[in-house]
């Protein structure tokens, strides 16, 4: 065994001899932005009154020159500013949220398979929603008169909170991560908040049983402009926050003892984590219930795009989620019209294939 | 710069004790080798090192500086870890995962990809860049996050970072004879080039060819330190790891080396269930 003399030092860079290849899907971004724009125009022009895709610019900018004298354009552009934006609005902001909520979720427990909703931590967030509503006379009436009509969003956050701090407690316990685990005591957890949540049912009245059903479905009708401005300041929340965690989601994808190596705050970046998934998650269900898969099928999908790189999953889950529910939400119009389905069968007979691929493929094997 | 000592380490995780009152200085421009049986807290004591434990008792420090007292980032730039069978379960290219190497934000690699290609040469894997990690064979993949440790250091130096340290643990578990030895070459070149280097290994004749100092550890102690030929010693291994082998100095370049015995009428005693079989 001789000793091989290495006279090079392997600390000092010798000329390059090729470039790295060229990151994957820079192209997604621009194209999913148009995709979106698509979706959203659909959405503006598809419903009861049907809205032409050349009267559309002329509805939406009148009434900025003064009085619409016009009354097939007034009522054009009441519909549209009373109805249709606020909802697509509502629609684009939701799919963001649970969109990035999944892709970040995936990349801390380093699973593909790691939904908000699959994981029970919608199940949380609106069982805490639900709670506001049906006891609504007494202990919630405190609450109300504090958070206004951010009330339901911030009650949501915190059941949304509650839930994923008890995930990752149970899912770090005696050090190792186990995705089965993990997976498991999210349905387990699911399941009790879904119980607690139909308890619910026998306290409430009428009206309030109908809100409960929208949040069990899942549903963007009774969109309004008030529940635009109430998830509007999480949106942005989760707008300037996630940008800065990608590359820390990026280590933690080796391992949270390799992040810490490559110089990651790991517990703190872990709990920001947490928080702003539980916000976002907790704004999503507050609005429209609890939406399932969109925060599975988008981040899987642009990973197939992009390669797994959260500096790119990342901003363009926020935009095909966007998609993807909006065109979602048009579908559920206009398929039993002129009843509307809810929002949430449409996205599980979208998402539910989506997970039993991922399941058969190297999904659950793929990350423990 | 770059050396670490140990002192009084002790270490208990989930009630039991791991390592106990450990003493030890990692010093640069040295190859460190632990080694010890299964279980013996060579792992433990490389985790105490690289700061992502904390000792429970005693303190160790980087250039006489309590590691628990730097941030992640600063440790980030001093030292590398390579985890033992470290795996990664999503689609990432061989490029990539070495880029992650520089994920601590201001490092500014991504201006400097030439560091990540580099890095991939010097083990052997130029032209892997566009493969699919998960791809690999376990050589390959055990490489890579060799290539991703030395990209992370290179980065840092690039940057200003002095007396930097890489932490293998059985860097060479899944590795042919060939590639074990480029592996110690390059861990003897970094040595060379200034670098604090220490390895956990199993293969004590690679050890015992490429250690600058050994340290025997055994049930959480340091049992010894020194060089192979003070270390290594028929009784010390007997002791040690309870197997009868036989150390031997060949005349011609002097490094000693383990010899096993092989004997097939040496007994199996490690279960009942064998005695059983012996007795027919």
């Amino acid at each position: 065994m001789n000793r091989v003399e290495t006279r090079i030092d392997p600390m000092v860079l010798g000329a390059p001899v090729a470039s790295l290849p060229k990151p994957r899907g820079r192209w997604v971004l621009p194209v999913a932005g148009v995709a979106l724009v698509i979706v959203a125009i659909t959405s503006l022009a598809v419903g009861p009154t049907g809205i032409t895709l050349g009267s559309l610019p002329r509805a939406l900018m009148a009434g900025i020159g003064g009085d619409i004298t016009d009354p097939l354009l007034r009522r054009e552009h009441l519909v549209l500013f009373g109805i249709r934006l606020p909802r697509m609005l509502l629609g684009a902001f939701v799919g963001s949220a649970l969109a990035v909520a999944g892709a970040m979720m995936q990349g801390l427990f380093r699973n593909p398979l790691a939904d908000p909703g699959l994981i029970g931590v919608s199940s949380g967030a609106a069982l805490a929603a639900v709670a506001i509503i049906a006891l609504g006379a007494t202990p919630a009436l405190a609450w109300m008169r504090v958070f206004g009509f951010y009330a339901l969003p911030v009650a949501a956050f915190v059941g949304g909170l509650v839930t994923s701090l008890v995930l990752v407690w149970i899912a770090n316990r005696g050090g190792a991560l186990s995705v089965a685990t993990l997976l498991l005591s999210g349905v387990a957890i699911a399941a009790i908040a879904g119980a607690l949540t139909g308890l619910m049912a026998y306290v409430s009245d009428d009206r309030e049983l109908r809100d409960l059903t929208l949040w069990s479905m899942g549903s963007l009708a009774g969109s309004s402009w008030t529940k635009v401005t109430a998830i509007l300041p999480f949106v942005a929340a989760l707008a300037i926050v996630t940008p800065s965690l990608a590359r820390a989601l990026n280590g933690f994808l080796l391992g949270e003892a390799e992040a810490y190596h490559l110089g990651i705050a790991v517990e703190r970046v872990k709990l920001v984590i947490v928080v702003t998934t539980a916000a976002a998650v907790g704004a999503a269900v507050a609005v429209a219930g609890i939406v399932g898969f969109v925060g599975l099928v988008v981040p899987h999908f642009v990973r197939l795009l992009t390669g797994p790189d959260h500096r790119m999953v990342l901003p363009v889950s926020a935009v095909l989620g966007a998609a993807l529910v909006v065109g979602a939400d048009v579908v559920a119009r206009i398929i039993v019209a002129p009843a509307e389905l809810p929002l949430g069968i449409v996205m599980a007979v979208i998402g539910g294939p989506v997970f039993l691929h991922l399941v058969l493929s190297r999904g659950v094997a793929g990350a423990d | 710069m770059g050396r670490i000592e140990l002192s009084g380490v002790t270490v208990m995780r989930g009630g039991r004790t791991l390592i106990a009152d450990v003493d030890m200085a990692l010093e640069p421009g040295r190859v460190t080798v632990l080694i010890g049986p299964n279980g013996a807290g060579k792992s433990t004591a490389l985790k105490v090192a690289s700061g992502v434990w904390r000792a429970s008792k005693g303190t160790a420090a980087l250039d006489g500086r309590n590691i628990a007292d730097f941030r992640p980032r600063e440790l980030a730039e001093r030292r590398a870890l390579v985890a033992q069978g470290a795996s990664l379960g999503f689609p990432f290219t061989v490029g990539e995962v070495v880029m992650l190497g520089a994920s601590v934000p201001g490092f500014g690699l991504d201006a400097s990809p030439e560091i990540a290609v580099g890095a991939l040469a010097t083990v052997g894997l130029a032209g892997f860049e566009a493969r699919n990690y998960l791809e690999l064979s376990g050589g390959e993949r055990q490489r890579v996050h060799i290539a991703r440790a030395l990209c992370q250091l290179r980065a840092a130096r690039r940057h200003g970072a002095e007396g930097q340290i890489i932490l293998l643990d059985e860097p060479t578990a899944s590795l042919d004879p060939a590639q074990q030895t480029q592996v110690m070459a390059l861990c003897r070149a970094l040595a060379t080039a200034g670098l604090t280097v220490v390895l956990v290994l199993h293969d004590l004749n690679l050890a015992a060819a490429w250690a600058d100092v050994l340290v025997v550890l055994a049930k959480g102690k340091v049992r010894a330190v020194g060089s192979p030929r003070d270390v290594l010693t028929d009784d010390l291994l007997a002791s040690v790891y309870d197997w009868p082998a036989r150390v031997n100095t060949p005349p011609r370049d002097g490094e000693v080396f383990v010899l096993p015995h092989h004997a097939r009428d040496m007994s199996f005693a490690g279960s009942d269930a064998g005695r059983d079989v012996r007795r027919g």
